[in-house]
């Protein structure tokens, strides 16, 4: 499987609209996870989804969600995780 | 001793998707068992069942309720919503530390464990959706229950097979009455009517292919069902200071254990359980008009019951009435004895006894006034709710009209 730059952006931008029900139109790379209605339930949905959709393992932590590998800031820094994932080949699952 | 009433009732059950839905089809003696309808039927020798039809959770819930909840919580939230609203009772900051919820559940989210042990051993799925544990734990309707009115006293879930709902229904009694707790939510919880949850039961030989006839002498197995009824249980005071309706009141509980066979009732347990609510409720025998049996249409089961009822009561054996409303609507296992338990107050409320369904030839060793086929009206004073588990664990209720 591979996804273009903006398919994977796309795609990860319907799964938080999906996830938090607001429209796509009001997301964008430049939001911030904890401004935009994800609790903690959520934000492991959020992950699930995304390995789901691209067939990835997030480096995500939740005992200790700051100091793992994966940006969790905003939705752009989950963009860019998942694609040095998919260019690193990780996605061959 | 304080004294606990009953100011709410609410539930979704093969026979109705309220309470006055459901008192009506049993005072109609409707029978909900029919063919169950999920994946894999075919491949069982078991296809009948009373299931609720038509169930949408998305008439119910939003998008994180349908994915956070399995369906047996599905079930007892909305079960709980009708009984608090019911109750007209609003949990504020002052009493919420008072106020708890014990459920019955025997399999909890079983239905979640069925689908995510498929993808994961069938469809070769190495992961599956983080929810699993939060929907599949035992206490996660209690939990929900207890988030959504604002209850932060004791919550907890019980276990205990088919007597689930009644040992919580007995402890939310126990608390209020020793003073640990005002108000407490209460009843219980089963849906595990899915290939998996259908498949286990077929291997004990226990279940009927064709109906569920306690007493009858055609019986030839239980029947499951599904669905959750909740209660709401108050300190009597309490009750009566708001102008709260009082339904009923509980007057008495007890528990015993066979401490013999995990499958095969024994008469003397499940008559110590009897007589020990009778006692607990300071109560002559003969003031028991009516009793909502176990009666699971299982042999063993209804004959034992039967002869730990003339155990107990002697003579007046003959005058009371003993019916089984799971020739309606199955047997719920973990949240059979809740169900039941509207039963219990429609009898000692409304005069409406329950009738024994699809009973078509009499047996020699079920000879008490089964409440054949039609529904009664007929005064009761005190009515017992039975309930027999498998592990021989037996719990026994006894309500009075208010």
């Amino acid at each position: 499987m591979s996804f273009s730059a903006e398919s994977i952006r796309s795609r990860i931008i319907s799964i938080v609209a999906d996830l938090t029900m607001q429209d796509p139109e009001d997301l964008s790379a430049e939001s911030l996870l904890n401004e935009i209605g994800l609790d903690s339930l959520s934000l492991i949905e959020l992950v699930f989804a995304i390995e789901e959709a691209f067939e990835v393992q997030l480096p995500f932590d939740a005992n200790n969600p700051e100091d793992a590998d994966l940006d969790i800031t905003s939705i752009g820094s989950i963009m860019n995780a998942v694609e040095v994932l998919l260019t690193e080949g990780q996605g061959a699952g | 001793m304080r004294r606990v009433a009953i100011t709410g009732q609410g539930t979704v059950n093969p026979l109705g998707r309220s309470v006055p839905e459901t008192v009506s089809a049993m005072a109609e003696g409707k029978c909900a068992i029919g063919a169950l309808d999920f994946p894999n039927v075919e491949r069982l020798s078991i296809r009948i069942g009373g299931q609720v039809r038509g169930f949408d959770p998305a008439e119910h819930f939003d998008r994180q309720g349908q994915v956070l909840h399995d369906r047996f919580t599905q079930m007892a939230l909305i079960a709980a919503e009708e009984a608090m609203s019911r109750a007209g009772v609003e949990i504020g900051d002052a009493m919420s530390e008072r106020t708890g919820v014990v459920l019955g559940t025997a399999c909890g989210g079983l239905q979640t464990l069925d689908e995510n042990y498929c993808l994961l051993y069938e469809k070769r799925k190495n992961r599956i959706h983080p929810f699993v544990v939060p929907r599949s734990m035992n206490n996660s309707a209690a939990s929900q229950i207890s988030m959504a009115h604002n209850m932060q006293g004791p919550t907890y879930c019980v276990a205990t097979a088919c007597a689930s709902s009644n040992h919580a229904m007995g402890q939310a009694f126990q608390m209020i009455r020793s003073g640990q707790t005002d108000l407490m939510v209460t009843g219980g919880a089963e849906s595990m009517l899915c290939f998996g949850g259908i498949k286990a039961w077929e291997g004990l030989r226990v279940m009927s292919p064709d109906g569920c006839r306690p007493f009858c002498a055609s019986r030839n197995g239980m029947v499951q069902g599904e669905g959750a009824a909740i209660f709401v249980f108050e300190e009597f005071e309490h009750a009566r200071s708001r102008n709260a309706e009082i339904l009923a009141e509980v007057v008495g509980f007890a528990m015993s254990s066979d401490a013999s066979d995990v499958v095969l009732p024994d008469e003397r347990g499940a008559a110590r359980a009897i007589s020990g609510a009778i006692r607990d409720a300071g109560i002559a025998a003969e003031e028991v008009g009516y009793i909502n049996a176990h009666g699971t249409g299982t042999r063993a089961n209804d004959r034992t019951e039967c002869a730990a009822v003339r155990k107990v009561f002697g003579a007046h054996a003959n005058g009371l009435m003993m019916s089984s409303t799971k020739s309606m609507h199955g047997h719920l296992i973990g949240g059979t004895g809740a169900v039941e338990m509207l039963a219990c107050i429609a009898a000692v409320r409304d005069g409406m006894i329950a009738p024994t369904v699809g009973y078509r030839k009499p047996d020699p060793e079920c000879d008490l006034d089964v409440v054949p086929n039609d529904a009664r009206q007929h005064r009761v004073g005190v009515a017992l709710s039975n309930a027999f588990a498998f592990g021989g664990l037996n719990a026994v209720l006894a309500i009075r009209g208010a």
